[in-house]
């Protein structure tokens, strides 16, 4: 593998990480936060 | 200063862009070119499928039941008028890039593209590319960053800032306060090389037309020079004193020569062509503009591939680059506002202007190509700069159209140093809304430097790549808070 095809594949594998961690974010349920307390209050009643 | 350490690494970082690019010009070219280049090669698709997905979310936004949300409390209403509200996007969307390239961009689309096509269809898809970089993608990149600001501070009582959203959906944590952090830095860094570019693009117009007003024949740096010297004159009192009214008038003088001009061409331009060329354009963009967004022109050749780095690409990373500063902005003008209705205004209505502007601009380039002769070409190839006033030449008081064309342009630059050293300061003292004079005057210096880096580097393909270099991570950023915009709204009782 040369220099460039490891570069090219460092850059995108971040980027399909950092689009996972958007994904997971997304579907995470919070524990913490304003927005994250109301929600579990509502839950909770 | 000191005890803020934000502002501290952000004017430290952005002030040794500034110095390295004064002291190595050619240095921070190749740099930046460099590593765009690369980055782009790796990651155009992200680019690309980036700002498609953001176009398609505001669509599916504005078309759910969030679009009922009010971006504020619900009895809150809208400040400005609706006329009033669309005339201040008009004004933030359409700075100095929008007269420098009117005619220039269309023109060298045509270029490449009657390679590989026959005149008059080139000459179409010219058009087509163009409004596609200054349609609906661009407004939708501003429009979801604005629209995270503008949900999060009015509706949610957060700082405008661009680190607020993360906190407020996902709480006070260890990685929220130290992403929010970098965010707020880049979103600093981001805006100051942004407006760095959009002085040397203005200086580069005024140039031009100070050069065909007095028939200077390619003056060099030094009238560069003194126009920035005069720019720096003009922009830095205004930072002293609270000047928001005044700056809306200049901004508005701007405007309406910028509209004035774009209608005096059309009038006295071959109106029948153009109106033809708008209406073509019109329906061709909306027909393709949505599949075109994924369009990254993978098989084709290396020519079409640089092309596609050089302008698409660079066209994309340039609106996140502006994203901080426009979002705050178009949201501090939109509370009150329903989210459908803030959607609609900010991503179709100065879309349609863009079309009708370039459609008056490109399609009197092109009557010039097809129908005369290709000098205006040449003008494109050589000096890209004059286009504008090459065009204006051709018509009648082109004197007076030079005049205001010069004046617009350095209104324009004016008023987007102000107010960019305004949310500058307001980002970089965690959301100040009164920003002190000191703090404003410190980036009013700093984003002078920045400007005079780009024209240093005299080229506005250095300037594309240095905005570009500064632009890229903020893409990351804005996805970020657009996921913590849809985590909040699933809260929403609607």
């Amino acid at each position: 593998m040369t220099l460039k095809n490891l570069i090219d594949t460092l850059l995108n594998v971040w980027v399909f990480a950092f689009i996972g961690i958007l994904v997971w974010l997304y579907f995470k349920r919070e524990t913490g936060g304003k927005k994250a307390d109301s929600q579990e209050t509502v839950e909770e009643n | 200063m000191f005890k803020n350490p934000l502002l501290f690494i952000a004017l430290t970082l952005t002030g040794l862009i500034a110095v390295w690019g004064i002291v190595d010009t050619a240095g921070l070219t190749k740099f930046s070119s460099t590593i765009t280049g690369m980055m782009f090669t790796s990651r155009g698709w992200f680019v690309m499928l980036s700002a498609s997905l953001l176009l398609i979310l505001c669509i599916w936004l504005a078309f759910s039941r969030y679009g009922k949300i009010k971006l504020g409390k619900d009895d809150d209403e809208p400040e400005f008028s609706t006329v009033s509200w669309l005339a201040m996007l008009f004004a933030a969307g359409m700075g100095v890039g929008l007269l420098f390239w009117g005619s220039a961009e269309p023109l060298s689309h045509f270029k490449v593209a009657r390679e590989y096509m026959i005149s008059p269809k080139a000459a179409e898809n010219a058009l087509f590319i163009t409004n596609f970089h200054w349609g609906l993608h661009a407004w939708a990149i501003y429009a979801v960053t604005g629209l995270v600001m503008a949900y999060f501070s009015f509706r949610e009582g957060y700082p405008s800032l661009v680190s607020a959203p993360m906190q407020a959906a996902f709480g006070q944590r260890t990685w929220t306060k130290s992403v929010g952090w970098l965010s707020d830095l880049l979103a600093i860094y981001a805006i100051a090389i942004g407006i760095g570019g959009s002085i040397a693009m203005g200086v580069f117009q005024v140039q031009s037309g100070v050069e065909t007003l007095f028939g200077l024949d390619n003056s060099g740096l030094w009238l560069a020079g003194v126009i920035f010297a005069v720019l720096c004159a003009v922009y830095i009192p205004p930072l002293m004193v609270d000047l928001s009214k005044g700056m809306a008038i200049l901004s508005n003088t701007a405007m309406t020569i910028a509209g004035g001009l774009m209608i005096f061409v059309l009038l006295t331009g071959p109106t029948y062509y153009v109106m033809s060329g708008i209406t073509g354009a019109i329906g061709d963009y909306f027909a393709r503009v949505l599949p075109h967004g994924f369009q990254t022109y993978t098989f084709f050749d290396e020519k079409v591939g640089n092309w596609f780095q050089s302008w698409t690409l660079t066209f994309m990373v340039w609106w996140f680059a502006w994203a901080p500063f426009v979002g705050v902005f178009i949201a501090r003008i939109s509370k009150g506002r329903t989210i459908r209705e803030y959607i609609l205004g900010v991503v179709l209505v100065p879309t349609i202007f863009s079309i009708f502007w370039f459609g008056v601009f490109g399609s009197i380039g092109f009557y010039g190509v097809l129908r005369v002769n290709d000098a205006i070409l040449e003008v494109v190839r050589t000096n890209v700069n004059n286009t504008t006033f090459f065009v204006l030449e051709h018509l009648p008081w082109s004197t007076l159209t030079t005049v205001a064309t010069v004046l617009a342009a350095f209104l324009f630059v004016v008023t987007s140093v102000v107010s960019a050293s305004f949310v500058l300061s307001m980002f970089s003292t965690g959301g100040d809304l009164n920003p002190d004079k000191k703090t404003k005057l410190i980036w009013g210096v700093i984003l002078g430097a920045l400007g005079l880096v780009m024209i240093l580097s005299n080229s506005i393909d250095a300037v594309k790549s240095i905005i570009a270099l500064a632009a890229l991570p903020f893409i990351f950023i804005v996805l970020l808070v657009a996921v913590c915009l849809l985590k909040a709204l699933k809260s929403e009782v609607v």
